[in-house]
C-alpha cells in the first residue's frame, strides 16, 4: 500500500522544511509514504526546500492557485500509483498526528474521499472566518447539493479509485467545493473525519476569510456554466 | 447623481486611457488599441459630462422611426455578447495555460 501525500505550496518558505519533517514515517497497513511537493511558482526558497526535504518536488513556472497545484500532485499520485493520496497544507495548520485517523477509511474500503473537518472555535478564529466557512459549506450544497461540516478543509484523503474517477477544472480555493461535487457525480462515498488545527498568527493569515467567499462564489458559478473537458 | 455619475466617469476614462497610454509607451498595445481605447473613453466622458446628448440621439432616433430604447437594448445586448466572448476566450487561455504549466512540471517527475 502506496500513500502520497500531496503538499501544494506557494511562498511557504517559513514552515514548508517543518511540516514535511513532521511527516509520520511510518502508518500501520502503509508500505510506503511519499511525500510529493507541488511548488505553485513561489518566489521564495519553497522549491529548494521541497527538493532537498521532499521525495517529489514540482514546480510550476508561474503560480496558479492552490486547485492547480492540487490537481498535479493529484497527477503525480496517480503517474506513481499510490494506492491513497492526501492532501495536507503547506501552512502549518494540519496536525500529521490526524493522518492515520483520516486514512483509515479508506484503508477500510468505508470512504473513497474522507475530509478532515476542523473545529471552528470562537478564541482561535475571527468570526468573520468561521462565517466564511459556514457560507462556502452552504455555497457548496447549493451548487453540488452535499452538505458538509467543512467543505474548504485543505486535508482530504482520497482513494485510488476515487484518484481515477474525479475529474477537476479549478484554479483556486473552489476545488474544494469541486472535489465535493465530483465525488457526488461519480457517486464516490464521503466521509469526514474530525481533525485538530494548529492556529497560528502565521496560519490564520493563511486561511480563508470572507472575502475569499465572494471571489470562490463567482468562480464556482463560472465554473458552474463553463462546459466540462 | 449628476455630479456624482460624471465624477465616476471621469474617474474610470482617466484610469482606463493613462493605463492604455502606459502600455502602449511599454509597447504593450499598438498605437491603433490606444487610440480606440481613448476614443471610446472620451466618448462616454462627453456623454456623461453632456447628457443631452443622449436626447439629441433620442430625437434623432425617433424622426428616424425607432426609439432611445431599442437603442439602448442593442447596445446592451452587444455589450453582453463582448462579455461573454471575452470570458470564453480568457477561460480558455486560462485552462491551456494551466494544461501547459502543469505539464512542464510533471516533466520532471521523469527524473524521479
Amino acid at each position: 500500500m502506496r500513500l502520497a501525500i500531496i503538499i501544494p505550496a506557494y511562498n511557504e518558505e517559513n514552515t514548508l522544511e517543518k511540516v514535511i519533517l513532521s511527516l509520520p514515517k511510518k502508518i500501520k497497513g502503509i508500505n510506503e509514504i511519499n511525500t510529493v511537493v507541488i511548488d505553485d511558482g513561489s518566489s521564495d526558497r519553497t522549491y529548494s526546500i521541497a527538493k532537498n526535504k521532499a521525495d517529489i518536488a514540482l514546480h510550476h513556472l508561474v503560480n496558479l492557485g492552490v486547485g492547480s497545484a492540487t490537481r498535479t500532485g493529484i497527477e503525480v499520485a496517480k503517474k506513481i500509483n499510490a494506492d491513497i493520496a492526501l492532501t495536507i497544507d503547506a501552512d502549518g495548520q494540519h496536525n500529521p498526528k490526524d493522518i492515520p485517523s483520516l486514512i483509515e477509511p479508506v484503508l477500510k474500503k468505508e470512504a473513497d474521499i474522507v475530509i478532515g473537518t476542523r473545529t471552528f472555535q470562537a478564541k482561535d478564529m475571527p468570526l468573520t472566518r468561521i462565517f466564511g466557512n459556514f457560507l462556502m459549506n452552504i455555497l457548496t450544497w447549493i451548487f453540488y447539493g452535499k452538505m458538509v461540516n467543512d467543505s474548504q478543509s485543505g486535508m482530504k484523503a482520497f482513494s485510488k479509485d476515487a484518484l481515477k474517477k474525479i475529474s477537476l477544472n479549478s484554479s483556486g480555493y473552489e476545488i474544494c467545493s469541486e472535489i465535493i461535487g465530483e465525488a457526488k457525480n461519480k457517486q464516490l462515498k464521503i466521509t469526514e473525519v474530525r481533525i485538530s488545527t494548529i492556529y497560528t498568527d502565521y496560519s490564520k493569515k493563511k486561511g480563508q476569510n470572507i472575502l475569499n467567499s465572494i471571489n470562490i462564489l463567482t468562480k464556482l458559478l463560472l465554473l458552474k456554466i463553463s462546459p466540462k473537458k | 447623481m449628476n455630479i456624482l455619475t460624471k465624477f465616476i466617469a471621469l474617474l474610470f476614462g482617466f484610469i482606463v486611457i493613462s493605463k492604455t497610454y502606459t502600455d502602449y509607451k511599454k509597447k504593450q498595445e499598438s498605437l491603433v488599441m490606444f487610440l480606440l481605447w481613448t476614443i471610446i473613453w472620451l466618448t462616454i466622458i462627453t456623454v456623461a459630462v453632456y447628457p443631452i446628448i443622449i436626447d439629441e440621439i433620442g430625437n434623432f432616433l425617433s424622426k428616424t422611426g425607432s426609439n432611445v430604447n431599442n437603442f439602448i437594448g442593442v447596445a446592451l445586448v452587444f455589450l453582453f455578447f463582448i462579455t461573454y466572448r471575452l470570458y470564453i476566450k480568457s477561460n480558455r487561455t486560462e485552462q491551456k495555460i494551466n494544461k501547459l504549466v502543469t505539464q512542464i512540471g510533471l516533466k520532471d517527475l521523469k527524473r524521479w
